[in-house]
């Protein structure tokens, strides 16, 4: 192919390309060099363009055989168009770091802007101690807690000379600038300061500013008033202390007047003791010449008496040998209670021993037409006192023929140990409801089997059950439900000791 | 015969060479590819001004317009990838 061609060609298609690029230049927007570069670049480039637009035009002139009157001016344009390219380049480049160097500091300021805000409403104080002992930054908080001084407004902050921060036990301040200049590390120091005569607690911790190296350029001290929790902490500890007082004092003249109380209940329950004692005493007396003289005259010694007579007389009798077994019954407790009572232990046959008592009841079972039976192994012998073992069983009999209804069962069964032996009462009588098996052992407290049905006897049975019982080293315990009948199981040692009741 | 012109043009491209590529570093990475590429073809077309002088006169001249011809096509190309940069939002 022709060369001429070829140039002709590559020069067209110079002059198109530069002639499009310097349109573009010219109408294109450059809002990212800024304003102030766009119109510098925008020439610059404008005008180096158009030198390869004149140059490439001029050159399709001259290939072209029309003129060649341009080449002249040509090359010295040409001339222009690196320089202006340089410029235009570097002007562009300078407009590209201008505009990040303004977003940087856009973006520092807002950030230093949340650093402020942040540091500002924080409730603590902060500062930053140089390695000169320097503040050079002080929060707002910190200035007006710690009334730092500076001379004027260029020059950096400082502690007041006359500052000192107490220590609770011995050591240095914690605000002493020495130790904060050299890059001091503390948690949650707490010492007073003493500013216009008002005194401050304050919570200090630090820790070393470092540079990039590693080279310590001071502290970052922070600090927490605490002086409303400190006070806050005093006043409970002292109110506490007040409390703890008053509260002795109350317990001291609670104690004194319970132990004025106390006396005074002992001193008339002893009274009541010996009225008891005496009453009884006295009541025993008369009731045995009554039942005496009843005797005699049922027995018609005073002569003869008519059947209706007689029949009153028994009753008198009966009244009068319930009454005299109440009377008893009071004698005993007075005297267990007293501890005037001796266990006068002996070798005792067992089956022997309740098995009469059990035959003495049986009229009495028989008149209420109750079965009364008893079980207990042959040649059961035991040391024990006898009287008060029989005292137990036989108020626990009389007790189950008293709640059981006629043709009813009652059993004792006598079983026994190597160390001990039980006497077990049992009847399927009204039964006792098992909340109140702790207060049927208790003196002068009765249960209602039935509804409408008033307890007979003192109510103190049981309770001279259980402390005979313990007097003689053994226990008593009930097994009973409301209804079905109840079990009472003395267990007693098989030897007891001579003691005083 | 070499032309005073010619020489000044080379001379000055080389001397200014390395402002314009540092300054080029600069610009984002699209724009500056083609304008870079645009000086080199420039430069290239000052060389193959002068070496026709001496070798392969209509060859180089050939090669000499081309690349001011590519030149060209790449400063379009550079403009235009500025201006949909610029209309993106962007870079």
């Amino acid at each position: 192919m022709n060369p001429e061609i070829l140039v002709g060609a590559a020069d067209t298609i110079a002059f198109i390309a530069f002639s499009v690029a310097l349109a573009l230049a010219l109408t294109m927007p450059m809002k990212q060099l800024g304003p102030q570069y766009e119109r510098v670049v925008r020439a610059f480039l404008a005008i180096a363009l158009s030198v390869y637009v004149l140059v490439s035009f001029s050159n399709v002139l001259e290939h072209a055989g029309i003129t060649a009157v341009l080449d002249d001016y040509e090359d010295y344009v040409e001339i222009l168009f690196v320089p202006f390219l340089a410029y235009v380049v570097y002007v562009a480049s300078i407009a590209f770091q201008v505009r990040e160097i303004s977003r940087a500091e856009r973006l520092v300021r807002s950030e230093h802007e949340l650093l402020t805000t942040i540091v500002d409403t924080s409730p603590g104080g902060i500062m930053l101690m140089s390695s000169a002992g320097e503040i050079t930054f002080a929060s707002d908080t910190a200035r007006d807690v710690l009334e730092l001084i500076r001379p004027d407004e260029r020059a950096t902050w400082r502690l007041p000379p006359d500052l000192e921060c107490t220590l609770p036990v011995p050591g240095r301040s914690p605000l002493d600038v020495e130790i904060l200049a050299a890059g001091a590390t503390l948690s949650d120091v707490l010492c007073v300061v003493t500013l216009k005569g008002e005194k401050r607690a304050l919570s200090v911790s630090a820790s070393p500013l470092k540079d990039g190296t590693g080279a310590v350029l001071g502290s970052v001290v922070t600090f927490v008033d605490m002086t409303d929790r400190e006070q806050a902490r005093q006043d409970l500890l002292e109110a506490q202390s007040r409390y703890s007082l008053d509260l002795e004092r109350t317990v001291d003249e609670r104690t004194a007047e319970l132990l004025d109380l106390n006396a005074e209940l002992t001193h008339a329950n002893m009274a009541k003791r010996d009225l008891l004692a005496n009453v009884s005493h006295e009541l025993r007396t008369p009731l045995n010449v009554i039942i005496g003289f009843t005797d005699v005259l049922a027995g018609g010694l005073a002569g003869p008496l008519t059947s209706e007579q007689a029949k009153q007389l028994k009753m008198v009798k009966e009244s009068s040998v319930q009454l005299l077994g109440m009377v008893n019954d009071l004698l005993d407790i007075e005297r267990i209670e007293a501890g005037y009572a001796v266990v006068m232990p002996e070798s005792v046959d067992v089956k022997e021993v309740i098995g009469r008592l059990v035959d003495m009841m049986q009229p009495l079972a028989a008149q209420r037409a109750i079965e009364l039976t008893i079980a207990a192994p042959d040649d059961l012998r035991v040391i024990t006192d006898p009287q008060l073992m029989l005292q137990v069983v036989r108020n626990l009999v009389s007790n189950a023929l008293k709640f059981t209804p006629p043709y009813g069962h009652v059993s004792v069964e006598i079983t026994a140990t190597n160390d001990t032996f039980s006497v077990t009462v049992t009847d399927d009588g009204i039964g006792i409801a098992e909340e109140d098996h702790q207060r049927v052992f208790e003196a002068f407290k009765q249960v209602h089997g039935e509804p409408g049905r008033k307890p007979q006897g003192t109510g103190l049975g049981l309770a001279i059950c259980k402390d005979v019982t313990a007097v003689l080293g053994g226990t008593i315990t009930l097994t009973s439900q409301a209804g079905e009948g109840a079990t009472f199981v003395v267990t007693l040692p098989r030897e007891s000791q001579l003691t005083s009741m | 015969m070499i032309e005073a012109s010619e020489v000044i043009d080379l001379v000055m491209a080389l001397v200014l060479t390395p402002i314009i590529v540092t300054s080029l570093r600069t610009m984002p990475s699209a724009r500056r590819r083609y304008a870079t590429a645009g000086f080199v073809a420039i430069v290239v077309g000052y060389v193959f001004t002068i070496l026709e002088e001496f070798v392969l006169p209509e060859a180089l001249n050939v090669i000499e317009h081309s690349a001011y011809a590519v030149a060209g096509v790449l400063a379009v190309l550079a403009l235009l990838q500025s201006r949909r940069s610029q209309s993106g939002g962007g870079r």
